[in-house]
């Protein structure tokens, strides 16, 4: 029994060293986890794209993307900008919940457009804390573009937190858009959410 | 007469350059000290799109077939090349002034008059240019930003250029009536084809977005940087700190 009993422990502390491992990239973002997150990503997005042409499932997968890959909750506290100092935890729950449906759907409905074209990604650089994944999406009939994720563990796990689309900044695009919003609600949290969701 | 315009056109050009160089170089902000009135024309822009733009150039795309609107297409692009290649020379890019010097004798002539391109297929060409990348590289910053009215998104630099580049077109004063008849509606054929390839993306900035004037205005900046070179390690910097603090 004892004799067995070796083999077994060995075994299973293997198994548990394993699944840690996997489990917990946060320990060591690198370069090449870095990459290996942003390939997760895309080849997420590049199946989703080949499997289905139905809108509402290619949306619905989209959000499920980007709530694994991204830093969800960063993202909608920079779109909210200096307003969200002043949001209550049940406002900044609520807007962070509407948000994401509403990137999901409109950068899931960018993808969309690439139905037939591919992203392969190139290369991982180090930025001070932070990690910058460079990717290039192949179109059908025009020239590739190139896009950039930037990835942090700063939540505890690696996430990507921007894109730039050939040097177009996302988390910008979205603050100018949802600042808008904000104006034409009068500065008010409640009615910002309640108009976002009336988008989707 | 086309003294006198050339002349006041000269005169701007010159106030708009001398406004550029008091601005940075890089910058993440947007300098748009007239934006009021650039939001008057961005909605003359939109209804411009809207009542005649956006339709005509779907019939254009519908009724036209694609060999023969390629063609055009490529005739309107040759036509572009000799501004490209004295830009090319004022920044001191000899090699794509030279290739792009090559690619416009073949397409010219072995292209009959750039109706083809037979200099791509050879792997000859440079950079594209104008005279607001020239400005750039001879350190001029990009000033304020500016919605022209039919020609969008602009900065006082870059609208500079367009009319410098204008100016000095080494073809203009090559071509007499009717021939210019033809220049002119094949850039406006060309144009019209760009709207309709990318109607997607275009109608998703100006029709969907919440604020359709800034959306645009980011867009053009941060495209036109990005293209300049101007996308910095400090971007980068910045936007961390902003969003995860200081180590």
């Amino acid at each position: 029994m004892a004799r067995n009993n070796l083999p077994r422990r060995a075994v299973l502390s293997g198994i548990v060293a394993a699944l840690l491992w996997s489990g917990s990239p946060a320990y060591a973002l690198t370069k090449s986890s870095a990459k290996t997150l942003i390939n997760q990503a895309v080849d997420d997005i590049n199946a989703m794209i080949a499997s289905t042409d139905d809108e509402e499932i290619i949306l619905a997968e989209f959000e499920k993307i980007f709530e694994r890959y991204a830093d969800v909750n960063l993202i909608a506290r920079y779109a909210l900008g200096s307003e969200a100092r002043r949001a209550t935890p049940r406002q900044m729950n609520k807007f962070t919940r509407v948000f994401k449906i509403y990137m999901a759907r409109k950068y899931g409905s960018r993808f969309r457009e690439f139905m037939g074209s591919h992203i392969v990604v190139k290369d991982s650089q180090k930025i001070k804390s932070f990690y910058k994944v460079t990717a290039e999406a192949k179109l059908q009939n025009s020239n590739p573009f190139e896009v950039e994720f930037l990835v942090s563990d700063k939540s505890g796990k690696p996430l990507f937190f921007n894109i730039f689309i050939e040097g177009i900044n996302m988390l910008l695009s979205e603050r100018a858009e949802i600042g808008a919003l904000l104006d034409k609600n009068g500065g008010k949290i409640d009615r910002l959410i309640t108009a976002l969701e009336a988008t989707l | 007469m086309k003294r006198t315009e050339t002349s006041f056109a000269m005169a701007l050009a010159f106030v708009l350059v001398l406004l550029g160089i008091s601005s940075p170089l890089y910058s993440q902000d947007t300098n748009d000290p007239f934006e009021s009135f650039n939001r008057r024309v961005h909605g003359v822009n939109i209804a411009l799109d809207k009542s005649i733009v956006r339709p005509v150039s779907f019939a254009y795309v519908e009724n036209v077939n694609d060999g023969l609107r390629g063609m055009i297409n490529n005739f309107a692009e040759n036509l572009s090349v000799p501004g490209d290649i004295l830009n090319n020379f004022l920044q001191g890019e000899f090699q794509s002034g030279l290739q792009n010097t090559g690619k416009f004798l073949i397409n010219s002539t072995l292209g009959f008059a750039g109706l083809g391109t037979p200099a791509e297929d050879l792997g000859i060409g440079g950079d594209k240019s104008d005279f607001g990348t020239t400005l750039h590289t001879w350190g001029v910053g990009e000033g304020f930003y500016v919605e022209l009215p039919l020609f969008g998104p602009s900065t006082s630099r870059d609208a500079t250029g367009k009319i410098v580049d204008w100016i000095i077109n080494p073809i203009a004063p090559l071509i007499e009536p009717p021939v210019n008849y033809y220049t002119t509606s094949s850039m406006i054929a060309k144009a019209m084809d760009t709207r309709v390839a990318y109607a997607a993306a275009f109608e998703s900035v100006l029709y969907d977005s919440i604020d359709s004037y800034s959306q645009t205005k980011l867009i053009y900046l941060q495209t036109r940087r990005f293209s300049l070179g101007g996308h910095d390690e400090d971007i980068y910097d910045e936007l961390y700190e902003d969003l995860y603090g200081t180590e």
